[in-house]
Protein backbone atom coordinates (compact mmCIF):
# COMPACT_ATOMS: atom_id res chain seq x y z
CA UNK A 1 0.00 0.00 0.00
CA UNK A 2 2.56 2.53 1.11
CA UNK A 3 4.69 1.58 -2.23
CA UNK A 4 1.64 2.64 -4.24
CA UNK A 5 0.78 5.63 -2.09
CA UNK A 6 4.54 7.05 -1.64
CA UNK A 7 4.30 9.46 -5.27
CA UNK A 8 0.93 11.42 -4.33
CA UNK A 9 1.93 13.18 -0.88
CA UNK A 10 -1.20 14.68 -0.53
CA UNK A 11 -3.18 11.12 -0.84
CA UNK A 12 -1.19 9.47 1.47
CA UNK A 13 -1.07 12.07 3.85
CA UNK A 14 -5.04 11.75 3.91
CA UNK A 15 -4.66 7.67 4.29
CA UNK A 16 -2.41 8.56 7.32
CA UNK A 17 -4.46 11.50 8.99
CA UNK A 18 -7.61 11.01 7.78
CA UNK A 19 -9.27 7.36 9.02
CA UNK A 20 -12.22 7.55 6.67
CA UNK A 21 -10.36 7.85 3.87
CA UNK A 22 -8.00 5.07 4.82
CA UNK A 23 -11.18 2.95 4.95
CA UNK A 24 -12.68 3.66 2.10
CA UNK A 25 -9.08 2.85 0.32
CA UNK A 26 -8.87 -0.55 2.33
CA UNK A 27 -12.12 -1.54 1.28
CA UNK A 28 -11.86 0.00 -2.48
CA UNK A 29 -8.40 -1.71 -3.03
CA UNK A 30 -10.10 -5.42 -1.06
CA UNK A 31 -13.03 -4.83 -3.23
CA UNK A 32 -10.77 -4.59 -6.37
CA UNK A 33 -8.33 -7.57 -5.65
CA UNK A 34 -12.01 -9.63 -4.56
CA UNK A 35 -13.46 -8.69 -7.85
CA UNK A 36 -16.07 -6.01 -6.75
CA UNK A 37 -15.25 -2.78 -6.74
CA UNK A 38 -17.78 -1.64 -4.47
CA UNK A 39 -16.42 -0.52 -1.10
CA UNK A 40 -18.25 -2.10 1.74
CA UNK A 41 -18.49 0.51 4.30
CA UNK A 42 -21.25 3.22 4.57
CA UNK A 43 -18.83 5.79 5.38
CA UNK A 44 -17.36 7.60 2.35
CA UNK A 45 -14.08 10.32 2.95
CA UNK A 46 -14.80 13.37 3.42
CA UNK A 47 -11.95 14.57 1.71
CA UNK A 48 -12.38 13.62 -1.44
CA UNK A 49 -11.69 16.38 -3.62
CA UNK A 50 -14.92 18.34 -4.89
CA UNK A 51 -15.76 20.22 -8.08
CA UNK A 52 -17.49 21.59 -10.36
CA UNK A 53 -20.87 23.51 -9.78
CA UNK A 54 -22.65 21.06 -8.04
CA UNK A 55 -19.75 20.59 -5.12
CA UNK A 56 -22.30 21.83 -2.19
CA UNK A 57 -24.36 19.09 -3.32
CA UNK A 58 -21.70 16.56 -4.16
CA UNK A 59 -20.58 17.43 -0.35
CA UNK A 60 -24.19 16.83 1.28
CA UNK A 61 -24.95 13.62 -0.87
CA UNK A 62 -21.08 12.58 -0.08
CA UNK A 63 -21.66 12.63 3.85
CA UNK A 64 -25.33 11.70 3.72
CA UNK A 65 -26.63 8.53 5.83
CA UNK A 66 -28.91 7.81 3.28
CA UNK A 67 -28.13 5.35 0.45
CA UNK A 68 -29.83 7.01 -2.37
CA UNK A 69 -27.97 10.15 -1.92
CA UNK A 70 -24.70 8.72 -1.43
CA UNK A 71 -25.64 7.02 -5.36
CA UNK A 72 -26.66 10.48 -6.12
CA UNK A 73 -23.16 11.52 -5.26
CA UNK A 74 -21.34 8.83 -7.65
CA UNK A 75 -23.95 9.78 -10.40
CA UNK A 76 -22.84 13.40 -9.91
CA UNK A 77 -19.06 12.37 -10.54
CA UNK A 78 -20.59 10.61 -13.98
CA UNK A 79 -22.94 13.63 -14.89
CA UNK A 80 -19.58 16.02 -14.70
CA UNK A 81 -17.78 13.75 -17.30
CA UNK A 82 -20.78 12.88 -19.52
CA UNK A 83 -23.00 15.86 -18.82
CA UNK A 84 -25.79 12.99 -18.76
CA UNK A 85 -26.65 10.27 -16.85
CA UNK A 86 -29.23 7.14 -18.65
CA UNK A 87 -31.24 5.05 -16.85
CA UNK A 88 -28.78 2.35 -17.46
CA UNK A 89 -26.04 4.20 -16.27
CA UNK A 90 -27.77 5.01 -13.05
CA UNK A 91 -29.22 0.98 -13.01
CA UNK A 92 -25.24 0.08 -13.49
CA UNK A 93 -23.62 2.34 -10.86
CA UNK A 94 -26.80 1.23 -7.96
CA UNK A 95 -25.63 -2.59 -8.50
CA UNK A 96 -21.99 -1.85 -8.06
CA UNK A 97 -23.21 -0.53 -4.46
CA UNK A 98 -25.58 -2.71 -3.98
CA UNK A 99 -28.62 -1.06 -4.55
CA UNK A 100 -31.72 -1.90 -6.82
CA UNK A 101 -33.32 -1.04 -9.78
CA UNK A 102 -36.31 1.56 -7.60
CA UNK A 103 -32.84 3.39 -5.47
CA UNK A 104 -31.25 4.21 -8.90
CA UNK A 105 -34.66 5.74 -10.32
CA UNK A 106 -35.12 7.16 -7.25
CA UNK A 107 -31.77 8.33 -6.75
CA UNK A 108 -31.70 10.20 -10.20
CA UNK A 109 -35.71 12.02 -9.91
CA UNK A 110 -33.61 12.95 -6.56
CA UNK A 111 -31.30 14.71 -8.96
CA UNK A 112 -33.84 16.24 -11.06
CA UNK A 113 -35.02 18.54 -7.79
CA UNK A 114 -34.82 22.11 -8.28
CA UNK A 115 -32.85 22.03 -4.78
CA UNK A 116 -30.33 19.69 -6.11
CA UNK A 117 -29.32 19.39 -9.98
CA UNK A 118 -31.89 20.41 -11.51
CA UNK A 119 -31.62 17.59 -14.00
CA UNK A 120 -34.69 17.19 -16.44
CA UNK A 121 -35.88 13.87 -17.50
CA UNK A 122 -35.43 13.80 -21.89
CA UNK A 123 -37.04 10.51 -23.99
CA UNK A 124 -34.69 10.88 -26.91
CA UNK A 125 -36.08 8.83 -30.22
CA UNK A 126 -32.87 7.07 -31.32
CA UNK A 127 -35.02 5.12 -34.70
CA UNK A 128 -33.76 7.83 -37.31
CA UNK A 129 -31.03 8.72 -38.62
CA UNK A 130 -30.84 11.91 -36.40
CA UNK A 131 -32.02 11.75 -33.07
CA UNK A 132 -34.85 14.05 -31.57
CA UNK A 133 -36.57 14.75 -28.16
CA UNK A 134 -39.66 12.76 -27.38
CA UNK A 135 -42.20 15.11 -26.15
CA UNK A 136 -43.56 13.77 -22.35
CA UNK A 137 -46.93 14.37 -23.69
CA UNK A 138 -45.94 11.85 -26.69
CA UNK A 139 -44.68 9.38 -24.37
CA UNK A 140 -48.19 9.38 -22.42
CA UNK A 141 -50.32 9.35 -25.20
CA UNK A 142 -48.42 6.58 -27.11
CA UNK A 143 -47.85 4.60 -23.69
CA UNK A 144 -51.79 4.67 -22.48
CA UNK A 145 -52.94 3.65 -26.05
CA UNK A 146 -51.07 0.12 -25.59
CA UNK A 147 -50.49 -0.86 -29.26
CA UNK A 148 -49.17 -3.80 -30.22
CA UNK A 149 -46.02 -2.47 -31.70
CA UNK A 150 -45.27 -0.50 -28.12
CA UNK A 151 -42.59 -2.90 -26.95
CA UNK A 152 -40.71 -1.88 -30.69
CA UNK A 153 -41.47 1.59 -29.87
CA UNK A 154 -40.38 1.99 -26.33
CA UNK A 155 -37.52 -0.05 -26.68
CA UNK A 156 -35.59 2.46 -29.15
CA UNK A 157 -36.83 5.30 -26.38
CA UNK A 158 -33.59 6.50 -24.52
CA UNK A 159 -34.16 7.49 -20.91
CA UNK A 160 -31.97 10.70 -20.21
CA UNK A 161 -31.34 12.84 -17.66
CA UNK A 162 -29.45 16.12 -18.24
CA UNK A 163 -29.76 19.98 -17.99
CA UNK A 164 -30.86 20.77 -21.35
CA UNK A 165 -31.75 18.87 -24.83
CA UNK A 166 -28.45 19.36 -26.50
CA UNK A 167 -26.56 17.44 -23.68
CA UNK A 168 -29.50 15.08 -23.32
CA UNK A 169 -29.11 14.17 -27.18
CA UNK A 170 -25.61 13.81 -27.41
CA UNK A 171 -23.56 11.08 -27.20
CA UNK A 172 -25.57 8.29 -28.39
CA UNK A 173 -25.76 4.83 -26.28
CA UNK A 174 -24.37 0.82 -26.23
CA UNK B 1 -30.55 4.18 -36.21
CA UNK B 2 -28.63 3.99 -32.81
CA UNK B 3 -28.97 1.04 -30.99
CA UNK B 4 -30.53 1.77 -27.29
CA UNK B 5 -29.26 0.06 -24.12
CA UNK B 6 -31.72 -1.87 -23.07
CA UNK B 7 -31.56 -0.58 -19.50
CA UNK B 8 -31.45 2.82 -20.80
CA UNK B 9 -34.56 2.19 -23.14
CA UNK B 10 -38.25 3.62 -21.94
CA UNK B 11 -39.74 0.31 -22.10
CA UNK B 12 -37.05 -0.34 -19.11
CA UNK B 13 -38.47 2.74 -17.07
CA UNK B 14 -42.32 2.01 -18.16
CA UNK B 15 -41.70 -1.54 -17.06
CA UNK B 16 -40.27 -0.02 -13.37
CA UNK B 17 -42.96 1.98 -13.28
CA UNK B 18 -45.61 -0.46 -13.19
CA UNK B 19 -44.06 -3.28 -10.71
CA UNK B 20 -45.34 -0.14 -8.28
CA UNK B 21 -47.88 0.76 -9.44
CA UNK B 22 -50.49 -1.39 -11.23
CA UNK B 23 -52.92 1.24 -12.05
CA UNK B 24 -50.46 3.25 -13.87
CA UNK B 25 -52.71 3.55 -16.93
CA UNK B 26 -55.16 5.22 -14.55
CA UNK B 27 -52.70 8.41 -14.26
CA UNK B 28 -51.98 8.08 -18.46
CA UNK B 29 -55.51 7.87 -19.44
CA UNK B 30 -56.48 10.54 -16.75
CA UNK B 31 -58.31 13.10 -19.08
CA UNK B 32 -59.89 15.68 -16.36
CA UNK B 33 -58.11 17.13 -13.03
CA UNK B 34 -60.65 14.95 -11.34
CA UNK B 35 -59.25 11.97 -12.88
CA UNK B 36 -55.97 13.36 -11.65
CA UNK B 37 -56.56 13.78 -7.94
CA UNK B 38 -57.94 10.37 -7.98
CA UNK B 39 -55.06 8.60 -9.30
CA UNK B 40 -52.54 10.91 -7.07
CA UNK B 41 -54.57 10.33 -4.32
CA UNK B 42 -54.69 6.19 -4.72
CA UNK B 43 -50.36 6.52 -5.38
CA UNK B 44 -50.19 8.84 -2.23
CA UNK B 45 -52.05 5.84 -0.04
CA UNK B 46 -50.16 3.50 -1.64
CA UNK B 47 -46.84 5.63 -0.95
CA UNK B 48 -48.26 5.71 2.59
CA UNK B 49 -48.59 1.95 3.00
CA UNK B 50 -45.31 1.84 1.94
CA UNK B 51 -43.31 4.18 4.76
CA UNK B 52 -45.84 2.27 7.14
CA UNK B 53 -44.97 -1.16 6.61
CA UNK B 54 -41.44 -0.11 6.66
CA UNK B 55 -41.63 2.17 9.57
CA UNK B 56 -39.20 0.41 11.62
CA UNK B 57 -36.24 1.49 9.36
CA UNK B 58 -37.99 4.59 8.75
CA UNK B 59 -39.00 6.25 12.06
CA UNK B 60 -35.36 7.58 12.60
CA UNK B 61 -36.04 9.81 9.82
CA UNK B 62 -36.59 13.69 10.17
CA UNK B 63 -39.54 15.47 8.68
CA UNK B 64 -37.55 15.99 5.73
CA UNK B 65 -35.95 12.45 5.36
CA UNK B 66 -39.89 11.41 5.46
CA UNK B 67 -40.81 13.34 3.04
CA UNK B 68 -37.88 12.92 0.32
CA UNK B 69 -39.17 8.86 0.87
CA UNK B 70 -43.03 9.89 0.08
CA UNK B 71 -41.48 11.60 -3.20
CA UNK B 72 -39.54 8.48 -4.00
CA UNK B 73 -42.21 6.65 -3.74
CA UNK B 74 -44.65 8.70 -5.68
CA UNK B 75 -41.64 9.24 -8.30
CA UNK B 76 -41.53 5.22 -8.58
CA UNK B 77 -45.64 4.66 -9.33
CA UNK B 78 -44.91 7.19 -12.38
CA UNK B 79 -45.40 10.85 -10.69
CA UNK B 80 -43.15 13.87 -10.59
CA UNK B 81 -42.76 14.94 -6.80
CA UNK B 82 -39.98 16.95 -5.59
CA UNK B 83 -39.86 17.70 -1.82
CA UNK B 84 -38.33 20.80 -0.08
CA UNK B 85 -37.68 22.11 3.04
CA UNK B 86 -39.23 25.70 3.33
CA UNK B 87 -38.47 28.32 5.93
CA UNK B 88 -40.64 27.31 8.62
CA UNK B 89 -39.07 24.34 8.77
CA UNK B 90 -42.44 21.93 7.20
CA UNK B 91 -41.73 20.29 3.73
CA UNK B 92 -43.46 21.81 0.82
CA UNK B 93 -44.33 18.85 -1.91
CA UNK B 94 -45.19 19.56 -5.29
CA UNK B 95 -46.84 16.45 -7.24
CA UNK B 96 -47.17 16.38 -10.73
CA UNK B 97 -48.01 13.92 -13.65
CA UNK B 98 -44.35 12.76 -14.99
CA UNK B 99 -45.91 12.32 -18.32
CA UNK B 100 -46.58 15.78 -19.67
CA UNK B 101 -49.83 16.80 -17.82
CA UNK B 102 -50.06 20.62 -16.35
CA UNK B 103 -51.77 19.71 -12.93
CA UNK B 104 -50.37 20.17 -9.64
CA UNK B 105 -51.29 18.45 -6.37
CA UNK B 106 -50.02 20.56 -3.73
CA UNK B 107 -48.81 19.05 0.08
CA UNK B 108 -47.09 20.14 2.67
CA UNK B 109 -45.74 17.52 5.50
CA UNK B 110 -44.46 17.46 9.05
CA UNK B 111 -44.13 15.45 12.02
CA UNK B 112 -46.99 15.56 14.11
CA UNK B 113 -47.30 17.97 17.02
CA UNK B 114 -50.52 18.24 17.63
CA UNK B 115 -53.79 20.51 16.40
CA UNK B 116 -51.87 24.06 16.81
CA UNK B 117 -49.03 23.05 14.21
CA UNK B 118 -50.96 21.06 11.96
CA UNK B 119 -53.12 24.19 11.17
CA UNK B 120 -49.59 26.39 10.54
CA UNK B 121 -48.96 23.90 7.62
CA UNK B 122 -52.49 24.05 6.28
CA UNK B 123 -51.77 27.82 6.43
CA UNK B 124 -48.54 27.43 4.45
CA UNK B 125 -50.02 25.20 2.23
CA UNK B 126 -53.03 27.51 1.29
CA UNK B 127 -50.44 30.67 1.33
CA UNK B 128 -48.61 28.71 -1.61
CA UNK B 129 -51.99 27.55 -3.41
CA UNK B 130 -52.73 29.87 -5.89
CA UNK B 131 -56.62 28.81 -5.56
CA UNK B 132 -56.78 27.17 -9.22
CA UNK B 133 -55.91 23.46 -7.91
CA UNK B 134 -58.94 22.31 -6.22
CA UNK B 135 -57.41 20.39 -3.50
CA UNK B 136 -54.20 19.97 -1.42
CA UNK B 137 -52.77 17.60 1.38
CA UNK B 138 -51.23 17.76 4.20
CA UNK B 139 -49.72 14.78 6.01
CA UNK B 140 -48.87 14.65 9.29
CA UNK B 141 -46.38 11.68 9.84
CA UNK B 142 -47.29 10.42 13.62
CA UNK B 143 -44.28 8.67 15.93
CA UNK B 144 -47.18 6.61 18.02
CA UNK B 145 -49.50 3.48 17.19
CA UNK B 146 -52.75 5.56 17.48
CA UNK B 147 -52.80 7.47 14.40
CA UNK B 148 -56.19 6.81 13.45
CA UNK B 149 -57.39 8.20 17.37
CA UNK B 150 -55.02 11.25 16.95
CA UNK B 151 -56.52 12.03 13.39
CA UNK B 152 -60.12 11.87 15.40
CA UNK B 153 -59.35 14.60 17.51
CA UNK B 154 -57.35 16.85 14.74
CA UNK B 155 -60.45 16.68 12.96
CA UNK B 156 -62.58 17.16 16.06
CA UNK B 157 -60.88 20.67 16.68
CA UNK B 158 -61.14 21.85 13.65
CA UNK B 159 -64.84 21.20 13.32
CA UNK B 160 -65.01 22.82 16.34
CA UNK B 161 -62.36 25.52 15.65
CA UNK B 162 -62.89 26.25 11.57
CA UNK B 163 -59.46 27.48 10.83
CA UNK B 164 -58.57 29.56 8.10
CA UNK B 165 -61.75 30.05 6.99
CA UNK B 166 -62.98 26.37 7.46
CA UNK B 167 -66.41 26.32 5.61
CA UNK B 168 -67.79 23.48 7.16
CA UNK B 169 -67.40 19.98 9.26
CA UNK B 170 -64.21 17.68 7.52
CA UNK B 171 -65.62 15.18 5.54
CA UNK B 172 -64.75 11.45 5.43
CA UNK B 173 -62.41 10.44 2.63
CA UNK B 174 -61.39 7.33 1.59
CA UNK B 175 -57.78 7.13 3.40
CA UNK B 176 -58.09 5.37 6.63
CA UNK B 177 -57.50 8.22 8.87
CA UNK B 178 -57.78 10.81 6.45
CA UNK B 179 -60.85 13.17 5.99
CA UNK B 180 -61.89 16.74 3.78
CA UNK B 181 -62.06 20.98 4.55
CA UNK B 182 -62.89 23.41 2.52
CA UNK B 183 -61.70 26.78 2.97
CA UNK B 184 -62.35 30.00 1.47
CA UNK B 185 -59.11 30.92 -0.40
CA UNK B 186 -57.90 34.30 -0.92
CA UNK B 187 -58.40 34.18 -4.31
CA UNK B 188 -62.05 33.79 -3.90
CA UNK B 189 -61.93 30.15 -5.22
CA UNK B 190 -62.63 27.27 -2.50
CA UNK B 191 -59.83 25.31 -2.00
CA UNK B 192 -60.00 21.37 -0.53
CA UNK B 193 -57.58 19.85 2.14
CA UNK B 194 -57.19 16.54 2.61
CA UNK B 195 -55.46 15.74 5.82
CA UNK B 196 -53.33 12.61 6.62
CA UNK B 197 -51.98 11.28 8.73
CA UNK B 198 -48.93 8.65 8.37
CA UNK B 199 -48.24 6.23 11.33
CA UNK B 200 -44.23 5.84 12.13
CA UNK B 201 -44.24 4.74 15.18
CA UNK B 202 -40.30 4.27 16.58
CA UNK B 203 -39.96 0.85 17.60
Amino acid sequence: MLELLKDDTEVYKQFVQNPSFKRFVTDMVFGLTSGSATPTTDKRPSSRPLRGKNEPLEERFAQSADPRDRLGFVLLGLLEKTRRITLGDAIRAAEKVGLGDDDALAAVERLARPQTASLRRFYVDRSGAQARIVSAEEVRERSAKAPDNQHVWASVIEVVWAANEADAIAGGTA
Amino acid sequence: MTKVDPDSSLERLLGLLEGHNSNLKDLLLAKTEQDFIGATEGAIERAMKTIENGSKEYAALNEPGLSHLLADCLNLMGWRATAETNNNGHVDVVVECAFGRHWKYLGECKLHKGYQYHVDGCEQLLGYSTGREPRAFCMDFINATDAFKKMTKLRAEMDEKLPLKQKAAGADHSIRGGFVTSHDHESGAVVEILHLGCSVPKP
